[in-house]
C-alpha cells in the first residue's frame, strides 16, 4: 500500500503594510456600513413616517444605551492604563458626568422631539426582539473574543462621520419637528473621528500578524453586520411587510396639531330615532358624549389646535395635554377604521 | 319587541351580464317583466326609512341593467337613506356614474373576479376585467366612498397577495375579500371553490399583514368562510331581526336564499306595507327567536350570538331546515361539512363549472 499522504500547503501571507490595512478597513465599509441600508436611504429621502422615525429612535435607544456597557467591557479587559485613560472617555461620552450631559440623555432628547414619551423610550419594552439579539451580540462579543478584536469592532466609528453628516442636514430638511433634538449628532461629529482614529492606531499597531489583521477586518465586518441587522428588524417591522412588535396592532399616523381632521369620504352624519349615528359603507357608529362633541369640530376647516381649544372652553379646568392626547387618540382610531381622515 | 330592520337590500333586478360561478342569486332567477316599476321602489325606500332603515344595499343581478337607476338613488336619498350600489361595473359609462353620484349616492362597491383578464372571464363568463379596471379610475375620480369587493375562492387563493396589490392601485378606501359562500350557483360549483385549510391559513395570514400595512389608508375587510369556522355565522344578523331582503318581483325576504325553503310563503311589497311584512308576516316570524331551535343550538349559551346560524345551509346541507347550522362543530350533522373539507383536501378537483344563467 503506498502512503496517501495529504499535505495542504498554506502559504504564509504577506503582512498588510498600515496603508493597506486601512484600505482593506475601508472597504469592508463601503461595503457592508448601514448607510447603504434601505431604511437609511428612506429616512434620507425623507419617506419615512412619523410613525417609523419614531420607531427608529425608540429601538435604537436600546443600542445607544448599551455603548457604554460595551465600553466599560473592553475597558475592563485592558491591562494598559494609558490605554484605559483613554477609552474612559467614550463611557463618560455616553453616560455623561457633573460637568456635561451624555450622549444616552441627547438620544432621549432626540425621541422625545419624534413625539416619545422619555418613560416610555427609557423602559425599552417596545424593542423590536431582532434589535435585541442584535445589540447583546455586539456585546458576547467585546466580552468573549480577542481583546484586539473588541476594539477593532468599534471602528465602524471611521464612517460615521460622514453619515451623521448628511443625516443632519437630511433630518432638518424632512423632519423639521426633529431639530430640536439633534444635539447628540452634533457631538458625535467630532467624538467620533476622534474614538476611530485612536483606535484605528491601536489595532495597527497591535495586529502582529496577517491572521490578526485579518481577524481585525473581520470583526469590522462583524460589527457592520450587527447595524445592519438592526436596521432590516426596522424595516421588516414598520416598512414592508410591516409586521410590527409584539402586541402591536395596526397604528396609523397620529394627528399633528395642524392637522384638519373630517369625516372620511362615504361618512355622514344620520339620525336614528333620537339618536346621532355616523353613518358609513356598511354600517354606523352611534357616537356618545364627548366623542360627539369631537367629531361634530371635524369640519375639515378646525385644526386639531382648534378643536381641543373649543373642548377646553367647554369643560372649563380640563388638562389641555389630556385633552390633546385624548383627541388625537380618538381621532386615530377613527382614522384606521376609516371613518375619519387628516393629513 | 322586534327591533326595526337596519338595512335594506333591494336585487333590483336579477339580469346580469356576468355569469360568476359564485353567484349569490337564486337558480331560479326573476324574470324581466315581473320586476317593480320606479314608482313601487321608491315607495318601498320611503317605507324603509319610516320604519327606521338606515342603509340601502342596491344590488342585483346587476343594478346598472335598470335604466331608472339613477332615479332609485335620487329617490333613495330623498327618503333619507345611505345608498350603497353593488355592482359589477358594467353598464355604466362614466356619465352615468356622475349623474348617480349627483342623485346622492353614497357608496360604491364595485367586484372584481380576479387581478388579470383571462382567469377573471374564466370566473364570470364573460371578458370584462379591463373595462371594470378603466371604471374603477373614473370612480375613484368622483367623490364617492368607493369598496372593491373580491370574492377569494380555491382557484384564486393561491395569489391573494398579487390580488391585493392589484385592488391596491385601484385606491379603494376599502376593501373587502370575501369568501365565496355555499348557496346557489356557489353550491353547484363548491367542489372547485371551497379552499385547502392550507390556503385559507395563508390568506389569513396575508391579509393580516396588508392590514397592518395599509392602516389607515385602507380598511380590509375579511370574514373567515364558515365552512373552516367553529361556530356559524349570525347569518344577516339573525332572522329577521336585522336585514330584509326585495327581490327583484317585490318579494320580501330575510335573506338572500330563503326562497328555496320549501313551503314558505313570501309576502310581496306590492300587496303589503314593508312594516306589516317586517312585523307581522309569517315569513319573518317563521325563525325568529328561540322557539323553533333544536338541540344542541336551545340550551347553548351561543345561541343569542349566532341565532343557530344559517337556515338556508341546514336545508341545503342536512335536508332539513331547522337543522342547526351544520358547519357548527356542535352540530350532529357536522361530518357533512367536514367530508366537504376533506374533498377539498383532495389534490385534482376536475372543474366543470355550472355558470349562472346569463340574462339581459
Amino acid at each position: 500500500m503506498p502512503l496517501q499522504s495529504v499535505e495542504t500547503i498554506a502559504p504564509e501571507l504577506p503582512l498588510l503594510s498600515a496603508e493597506d490595512l486601512k484600505a482593506r478597513l475601508r472597504r469592508v465599509g463601503e461595503e457592508r456600513y448601514h448607510h447603504q441600508h434601505p431604511f437609511h436611504l428612506m429616512m434620507h429621502q425623507g419617506e419615512l413616517s412619523r410613525g417609523q422615525m419614531q420607531a427608529w429612535a425608540l429601538n435604537r435607544y436600546y443600542y445607544q444605551s448599551r455603548i457604554p456597557i460595551k465600553d466599560a467591557i473592553i475597558l475592563s479587559r485592558s491591562e494598559d492604563p494609558d490605554f484605559r485613560r483613554a477609552w474612559r472617555k467614550r463611557v463618560v461620552d455616553h453616560d455623561g458626568d457633573s460637568a456635561q450631559e451624555g450622549g444616552i440623555e441627547r438620544w432621549i432628547r432626540l425621541a422625545e422631539a419624534a413625539g416619545l414619551d422619555r418613560q416610555r423610550v427609557m423602559h425599552c419594552d417596545g424593542v423590536l426582539p431582532a434589535i435585541r439579539y442584535a445589540v447583546d451580540a455586539y456585546l458576547d462579543l467585546v466580552r468573549n473574543r480577542s481583546f484586539l478584536e473588541a476594539v477593532a469592532s468599534s471602528l465602524t466609528e471611521l464612517f460615521s462621520r460622514e453619515l451623521i453628516a448628511l443625516r443632519m442636514d437630511r433630518l432638518r430638511q424632512h423632519y423639521p419637528w426633529l431639530s430640536s433634538g439633534l444635539d447628540y449628532f452634533t457631538e458625535r461629529l467630532h467624538q467620533a473621528p476622534e474614538d476611530a482614529r485612536f483606535a484605528l492606531q491601536y489595532v495597527t499597531e497591535h495586529a502582529h500578524t496577517r491572521d490578526e489583521q485579518e481577524l481585525v477586518i473581520a470583526a469590522l465586518q462583524a460589527k457592520c453586520d450587527i447595524l445592519w441587522a438592526q436596521l432590516d428588524a426596522l424595516y421588516f417591522a414598520y416598512v414592508q411587510p410591516g409586521w410590527g412588535p409584539f402586541g402591536w396592532s395596526p397604528k396609523v399616523p397620529r394627528p399633528s396639531q395642524t392637522s384638519q381632521p373630517r369625516l372620511a369620504s362615504g361618512c355622514r352624519w344620520g339620525t336614528q330615532g333620537e339618536q346621532q349615528v355616523v353613518l358609513f359603507p356598511e354600517g354606523m357608529i352611534r357616537v356618545q358624549g364627548t366623542g360627539r362633541d369631537i367629531l361634530e369640530l371635524c369640519d375639515g376647516q378646525r385644526t386639531v389646535a382648534d378643536v381641543v381649544a373649543v373642548l377646553l372652553e367647554r369643560y372649563g379646568k380640563a388638562d389641555p395635554v389630556k385633552i390633546t392626547e385624548d383627541v388625537s387618540s380618538f381621532l386615530e382610531t377613527l382614522r384606521q377604521k376609516r371613518i375619519v381622515d387628516y393629513e | 319587541m322586534i327591533s326595526n330592520p337596519l338595512a335594506l337590500i333591494v336585487e333590483v333586478t336579477h339580469r346580469c351580464p356576468l355569469r360568476c360561478v359564485y353567484c349569490s342569486n337564486p337558480v331560479q332567477l326573476a324574470a324581466t317583466k315581473a320586476e317593480l316599476s320606479t314608482e313601487d321602489w321608491v315607495r318601498v325606500f320611503q317605507e324603509a326609512s319610516r320604519l327606521g332603515v338606515m342603509h340601502l344595499h342596491l344590488t342585483g343581478g346587476e343594478p346598472a341593467a335598470r335604466t331608472d337607476l339613477q332615479q332609485l338613488v335620487a329617490g333613495a336619498r330623498q327618503a333619507g337613506l345611505y345608498t350603497n350600489l353593488i355592482t359589477s361595473g358594467i353598464g355604466l359609462s362614466e356619465m352615468r356614474l356622475a349623474g348617480l353620484v349627483e342623485a346622492g349616492l353614497d357608496h360604491i362597491q364595485l367586484s372584481f373576479q380576479d387581478s388579470t383578464d383571462e382567469p377573471a372571464r374564466w370566473i364570470a363568463g364573460a371578458k370584462v376585467h379591463a373595462y371594470k379596471v378603466v371604471l374603477a379610475e373614473k370612480i375613484r375620480a368622483l367623490p364617492v366612498a368607493f369598496t372593491v369587493n373580491l370574492v377569494v375562492h380555491r382557484q384564486n387563493l393561491d395569489h391573494i397577495e398579487e390580488m391585493i396589490e392589484f385592488i391596491e392601485q385601484l385606491q379603494p378606501e376599502r376593501m373587502e375579500i370575501a369568501h365565496a359562500q355555499y348557496y346557489g350557483w356557489a353550491l353547484k360549483n363548491r367542489d372547485a371553490l371551497l379552499p385547502t385549510r392550507e390556503q385559507l391559513e395563508n390568506c389569513i395570514r396575508v391579509v393580516g399583514a396588508a392590514q397592518l400595512r395599509l392602516a389607515g389608508k385602507v380598511r380590509i375587510d375579511s370574514v373567515v368562510p364558515d365552512y373552516y369556522a367553529r361556530y356559524p355565522k349570525a347569518c344577516m344578523g339573525g332572522w329577521g331581526r336585522r336585514l330584509m331582503l326585495i327581490d327583484p318581483s317585490g318579494q320580501a325576504l330575510p335573506c338572500h336564499a330563503a326562497g328555496i325553503i320549501p313551503g314558505m310563503q313570501f309576502d310581496n311589497v306590492r300587496e303589503r306595507s314593508l312594516e306589516w311584512i317586517w312585523r307581522e308576516s309569517a315569513a319573518f316570524q317563521r325563525f325568529r327567536g328561540e322557539e323553533w331551535m333544536p338541540e344542541p343550538c336551545k340550551s347553548c349559551d351561543r345561541r343569542t350570538e349566532d341565532f343557530g346560524g344559517c337556515r338556508c345551509q341546514a336545508l341545503l346541507v342536512t335536508g332539513d331546515v331547522t337543522a342547526t347550522d351544520p358547519v357548527c362543530s356542535l352540530s350532529p350533522d357536522h361530518h357533512l361539512i367536514e367530508s366537504a373539507r376533506s374533498a377539498a383536501a383532495a389534490d385534482v378537483v376536475e372543474i366543470a363549472w355550472s355558470y349562472r344563467t346569463s340574462m339581459g
